[in-house]
């Protein structure tokens, strides 16, 4: 970091520098004041929840909103405890397989290759909604309606957007890191799991953020295939706190901000955590240079 | 197999053969041959995934698209009557179509510049930028049902902070969610607000460029403007045909943002109806499940010609390290 | 560093996380497949009694539908305690749900329904109860009222039995009709009494900007509906053929809208969008006391209980006919059901006057069966502590008209919606709309 600079330069990088706080503040303020008033909704009181006289800056602090989130009948834990078995196993499952796929994509040479690619990118093409009711026969089939394994066991076998992803990733590692790696007396999968793999580091972790944040906030899956509370994720069962007995009615939005607030806390915690890891490396490799 | 191949070869005869040519010696090579199996091996695990769980589901909606299964019972073959019915008599498909274009033409883009400014902004290092790194993404986390009741208000006609904000400037904001020539502009904001899962793989990319080519560049006097467009932005071209890509096809595909944001009406008078959502509508409220299988399957075939443009076009402005093509 | 992060990782990972993967699962009893082998396996599992059976029955609501639900089941075992149920409660997306669990082979035996009833009923999805009635020895028209039977029966077959059954009564604020001197509303009110009224309780702020409402409805059928049926229109006739743009229905309509558009004693869409809200949503702006009137069912006795507002309930006024639309929902056994004669038993029991008491003890809703309603248990429970007038609900029972429930009802009201969304913003006449409406009822029932 102690590259000579000339004083032109340090004045342009402060200038720069005050110009990106301006700008970046701006942008947080406006990308931030829906989520400003989320949190104000959730600390609302009941009364003001049905007199919809919220106020944009929080003015009540009703903490026992969430004390209420889990002090209800809910088995709380319990979708808690489903919720982070979906995450956990997914994220391993999906960030594997889609490597090895991705790598399969991005390096080897085969006869029906673009052709499998572009089935591969086809099936992120048909509307989910005219598949649901056949891909439920087929889980009914198993026998696992009404158990996590719809949700979970999809991600052992890759998904198009993430090997699309790390096929990117994977074509920016210059070639002749293999052909070293080749004179080291390594194999094909050698090479994947021993050089490809570490590199990329950072785009694994971005693939395990992305179905980490998908899984976590996934409701709809659960919602078709699992029928008993107690099996229930977090983002599914947090609903029945918030659910109304007439659709006519108006829904308690302050439990219904309650409930955005805990899916999405875990997920900001996490993102921001492993932006560290995410960030190290970069989705370029360090050595690229233009062509 | 090698035999085929030869003869094949001994047919090649035209002079731009030579390539095809080549393809052939080696995929019949023994080295070909092993790269072939490694390659399914590799890709396996998708393919067992696509067959077991989605090509079943792909060809049966296929089929019923055919047909006039109304979820219940047993479905009855009508040919083609379905699409004739989609290209000829419905009066909510070529709209539905219009404003789908509409949007994504409009949103993919910009979602597009958007992230490419934000991760330029937050690439490099600099003191709070985890803070704003995460802040960008946080929208993108929030669940719909939440977010579209915040923008309800936030794009309240009379009291809204938006229209608020354009009387400073003498403005008078529309009546957006009830006006028809403001909605999908609505919609078009709502999902622009969840830029961040696009923004956050280009800061990443962003990183990796190499800080010696911009000091080079410096050394030269190129301007920052002359930097971004000229180092920056070809070696994220990847992750730009990425987002671009995954940008459209999901664009295309909107239904979320806009179901919630008009309460499932599409409205005003179906002002705002996107094709995924009238897939939903046939589907799910009116029980027309061949209906529906078929307005999907006319979607998946736009999709497809408008990626199959895009994926041409991208030898052009892509730059990959390596070739990734067979 | 490279070498140690991922040596080998994938193939032993996965194999480890799969191993994990089962052990979780077998430890949370997760990966438990009996419930949805239910249907198929009449006795049954981990049950006990090889003569027990299980059925599984889904509702829509929220925890205190389903806590009354399960105080009615346990009522039900008491009675017949053979049959156990596998209460599945779906808060959101019910339709969608339920829909594909029939596709997919998983009906459940027992679903709760309204509006869908003849959706399914019309696909040979349900089961007719009226032999299953009869074999109890009850008759449901003098059970239920022959208003709440032919709402859920085509051609003499009942497909659902009637549960939950309230008229629409009107939610109106004392404060501001004692302010503003004007009587309270009452069955006698014709169209003018109640538009007059609506008038006076109107008030505008110094820039002339409406500050408090007479009235408040929107895009929701009971609402435009009922000034239909209440100016002698309707929306199908006898044969079923569409009738929207009748004489009577524009001229109901248009009395509507001149009170949204020309007296503003009604609530505009323009009015409800500064709330954040849809066409429709009037009760927020009942509750910050800024709305005199608003007529909507049950379930807003609960939630204005502990407003702070004065209010109290009353029948719904009449025009040249008595028409009051009813918030109703049945309980319908599915054709596939392997356990028929079990889940027809068990509904006969849950709408009788024993199995529905807990609707009305604890205020949740009013029950379909006349009986109940009749009983002490309703009419004076013990939670109406600021004796609300619960007589308005059943006042109005022999006026309930039966909505047109035909299988094309959703894509009836998308037409509405469609058909009316200019019209209530001035727009577009209100002939011109229900022409529109008309014209795209008639390509439906085609």
């Amino acid at each position: 970091m102690s590259r000579p600079a000339s004083a032109r330069k340090r004045t342009g990088e402060k200038t720069h520098g005050a110009l990106r706080y301006a700008i970046l503040t701006v942008v947080s303020a406006i990308l931030m004041a829906p989520f400003v008033f989320i949190v104000s909704i959730s600390l609302s009181s009941d009364q003001t929840t049905k007199q919809l006289s919220f106020s944009f800056w929080p003015s009540e602090f009703h903490f026992d909103n969430f004390a209420r989130a889990f002090t209800s009948d809910l088995p709380m834990g319990r979708f808690l405890l489903n919720s982070v078995v979906i995450v956990f196993f997914s994220c391993i499952f999906m960030t594997l397989s889609s490597a090895v796929v991705a790598y399969g994509f991005a390096r080897l040479r085969a006869p029906g290759k673009n052709i499998l690619f572009i089935v591969l990118l086809s099936t992120m093409m048909i509307p989910g909604e005219v598949l649901l009711i056949p891909q439920f026969i087929i889980f009914r089939n198993f026998g696992w309606i009404d158990t996590l394994l719809p949700i979970i066991v999809p991600n052992l076998f890759a998904n198009a957007y993430n090997v699309f992803l790390m096929r990117q990733f994977i074509s920016r590692i210059p070639k002749e890191l293999d052909e070293a790696a080749q004179l080291d007396g390594l194999g094909q999968f050698g090479i994947f799991a021993r050089m490809a793999m570490p590199l990329m580091k950072p785009i694994l972790v971005a693939v395990a953020i992305f179905t980490f944040t998908f899984n976590w906030g996934y409701f709809f899956g659960p919602l078709i295939y699992i029928n008993s509370t107690e099996k229930m994720p977090l983002a599914l069962g947090i609903q029945l706190l918030s659910a109304t007995s007439s659709g006519a009615q108006t829904p308690p939005w302050n439990l219904v901000m309650v409930g955005a607030m805990i899916l999405i806390i875990p997920m900001v915690a996490v993102y921001h955590f492993g932006q560290k890891y995410l960030y190290e490396a970069g989705l370029v490799s360090g050595s690229a240079g233009l062509k | 197999m090698n035999t085929a191949a030869a003869a094949r070869e001994r047919a090649a005869k035209g002079p731009f053969e030579a390539a095809k040519r080549r393809r052939f010696a080696w995929l019949s090579s023994r080295l070909g041959r092993r790269e072939t199996l490694l390659f399914y091996a590799f890709i396996s695990p998708w393919i067992i995934g696509f067959v077991v769980f989605t090509a079943i589901p792909m060809i049966s909606s296929a089929y019923l698209s055919l047909t006039d299964w109304d979820s219940f019972q047993t479905p009855n073959f009508v040919g083609l009557a379905n699409y004739v019915k989609i290209f000829s008599q419905d009066p909510l498909f070529w709209p539905a179509l219009g404003h789908t274009l509409y949007f994504a033409a409009i949103s993919v883009p910009l979602s597009l510049l958007i992230a490419l400014f934000l991760a330029n902004l937050l690439a490099k290092p600099f003191r709070g930028a985890k803070f704003f790194r995460t802040v960008i993404y946080i929208p993108a986390l929030v669940p719909l049902v939440a977010a579209a009741m915040i923008f309800r208000w936030l794009l309240a006609p009379r009291s809204g902070p938006i229209n608020g904000f354009l009387a400073l400037f003498g403005v008078e904001g529309p009546a957006w969610l009830l006006d028809a020539n403001w909605i999908i502009p609505a919609v078009i904001l709502l999902a622009l607000w969840q830029v961040g899962a696009g923004t956050i793989l280009l800061i990443a990319a962003l990183q990796g460029v190499p800080p010696e080519m911009y000091e080079a560049a410096e050394l030269d006097g190129a301007s920052r403007t002359r930097q971004f467009w000229n180092i920056s932005v070809p070696l994220v071209t990847p992750i730009l045909f990425f987002n671009l890509i995954t940008g459209m096809i999901s664009g295309f595909q909107v239904f979320s943002q806009v179901y919630v944001l008009t309460n499932g009406t599409s409205g005003p008078d179906n002002a705002s109806l996107m094709l995924v959502p009238y897939v939903y509508d046939n589907a799910f409220r009116y029980y027309d499940m061949g209906y529906a299988s078929a307005l999907a399957w006319v979607l998946f075939a736009i999709v497809m010609v408008f990626t199959a443009i895009v994926i041409r076009s991208s030898n052009a402005w892509v730059f990959y390290e390596t070739e990734v093509r067979s | 560093m490279h070498d140690i992060a991922y040596r080998g990782a994938s193939p032993r990972a996965v194999r480890a996380s799969i191993a994990a993967l089962a052990a979780a699962l077998a430890l949370t009893g997760l990966a438990s497949c009996s419930a949805s082998e239910q249907p198929d396996t009449p006795d049954g599992s981990g049950a006990g009694q090889a003569e027990n059976t299980t059925l599984t029955m889904t509702i829509w609501g929220s925890d205190i539908d389903q806590k009354v639900m399960e105080e009615r089941l346990a009522l039900a075992k008491e009675a017949l305690p053979d049959i156990a149920v596998n209460l599945q409660l779906i808060a959101n997306d019910y339709d969608t749900k339920v829909q594909t669990m029939f596709a997919g082979g998983q009906a459940p035996d027992i679903m709760m329904t309204a509006e869908s009833v003849n959706v399914y009923s019309s696909k040979g999805q349900l089961e007719d109860l009226n032999p299953y009635f009869a074999a109890e020895g009850v008759d449901p028209v003098s059970s239920f009222g022959q208003g709440s039977v032919n709402t859920y029966s085509t051609d003499g077959k009942l497909w659902g039995a009637p549960d939950r059954s309230g008229a629409a009564v009107v939610y109106y604020n004392k404060d501001l009709f004692d302010a503003a001197g004007v009587a309270y509303p009452s069955a006698d009110w014709d169209w003018d009494a109640f538009r007059d009224a609506a008038k006076k309780l109107t008030l505008t702020d110094d820039n002339g900007n409406v500050s408090q409402w007479g009235y408040g409805a929107g895009d929701w059928w009971p609402w435009y509906m009922t000034w239909f049926y209440q100016n002698g229109g309707t929306v199908l006739d006898g044969q079923g053929k569409p009738q929207v743009n009748s004489a009577e229905n524009v001229e109901a309509l248009q009395f509507y809208n001149d009170m949204v558009l020309i007296d503003k004693s009604a609530l505009s869409p323009l009015d409800y969008a500064d709330q954040g809200l849809d066409n429709g949503s009037p009760d927020p702006l009942f509750v910050q006391g800024k709305l005199a009137m608003e007529v909507t069912g049950f379930w807003n006795v609960s939630s204005l209980k502990d407003a702070g507002l004065d209010w109290d309930i009353a029948p719904l006024w009449h025009g040249k006919e008595s028409a009051v639309p009813a918030f109703s929902s049945a309980l319908a056994v599915a054709a596939s059901s392997k356990n028929k004669e079990a889940a027809a038993k068990l509904l006969v029991f849950l709408t009788s006057a024993a199995g529905q008491k807990p609707i009305a003890t604890s205020g949740l809703d009013v029950p379909a069966n006349l009986a109940a309603v009749a009983d002490p248990s309703f009419q004076q429970p013990s939670w109406n502590t600021s004796d609300v007038d619960l007589s308005a609900f059943t006042a109005s029972a022999s006026d309930v008209y039966a909505p047109p429930f035909v299988p094309q009802w959703n894509e009836i009201q998308k037409a509405f919606t469609d058909g009316l969304a200019d019209v209530y913003t001035g727009k577009q006449s209100v002939k011109a709309g229900l022409d529109k409406v008309q014209a795209t009822v008639e390509g439906l029932l085609k």
